[in-house]
């Protein structure tokens, strides 16, 4: 996806990726990014959750209209829960 | 600030499953860069997503699963228009690439927030909002999603007049 956002980019369009693989997303070097700490399927808010899912997207907005330069990758405050446990699991023999 | 890294997680992962080679991530140190033309509140957005989902027809049988990941290089374009118009309902997540403990997909909003993006339009936020929003199938290679899938999204972009695009990957 960051490389669809490039090419966009490179052609006159200008994009705003969300994200929740930082380093995979930072390698690619997209246009603008906006990092969200989530487990992946939630790049866009928690589920049935609306006031965070409008959160994201008007960051994600207004990182659209700031923007001044390429790369920029913005970190939301947002967890996914207290402990962040979670991350543990990612990839776990289990999952 | 802590977060999960993927990209390590990954090649321990296949490697654990047999695979012996390191999945390659795209990588640039530098990029290109267009400013907004005009105010978000004035532009058409679009949004792109890499989510496996299809929709529900009214009458007939149930959509056929998205077929996941495309691993090898195929000349063939994967760009599929989904209309920006779309009740969430009608939207069905199909592949269990993502269906761990902490994500099961239920809400389309989460992933794809068509829904979102309509109150925000509504509310004049946004512009306008593409008649196509837009869904890639995710691909191994990026000599596909260069040489194929991205010439055809910016095509469908400049059909539909669109000024900006919101991409968001599963």
């Amino acid at each position: 996806m960051s490389l669809a956002a490039r090419y966009l980019e490179a052609n006159g369009i200008p994009t705003v990726l969300l994200c929740s693989a930082r380093d995979i997303t930072a390698s690619a070097f997209p246009p603008r990014a906006l990092f969200v700490n989530y487990p992946l399927g939630n790049t866009a808010g928690k589920p049935f959750d609306v006031e965070n899912q409008r959160e994201i997207l008007m960051a994600a907005l207004r990182l659209l209209a700031d923007a001044r330069e390429p790369g920029r990758i913005v970190d939301t405050p947002h967890r996914w829960s207290d402990d962040e446990s979670w991350m543990e699991r990612v990839y776990d023999e289990n999952h | 600030m802590s977060y999960v890294n993927y990209i390590e997680k990954t090649h321990q992962y296949y490697f654990r499953i047999g695979h012996g080679s390191a999945y390659r991530y795209a990588h640039n140190e530098d990029g290109p860069f267009t400013a907004l033309k005009k105010p978000v509140a004035e532009s058409r957005l679009t949004m792109i997503s890499s989510a496996g989902f299809e929709i529900i027809p009214s009458d007939g049988p149930e959509p056929t699963p998205f077929k996941g990941i495309n691993i090898g290089e195929k000349d063939q374009v994967e760009v599929f228009p989904i209309a920006s118009g779309t009740p969430k309902e009608k939207l069905k997540y199909m592949t269990g690439a993502h269906n761990r403990a902490e994500s099961d997909m239920a809400d389309i909003d989460a992933f794809f927030p068509i829904t979102r993006l309509r109150e925000l339009h509504a509310e004049g936020v946004i512009g306008g909002l593409a008649g196509n929003y837009l869904r890639i199938r995710p691909s191994y290679s990026t000599t596909k999603t260069l040489k194929l899938d991205a010439p055809e999204v910016l095509r469908r972009c400049r059909e539909e007049q669109v000024d900006v695009a919101l991409l968001v990957p599963v």
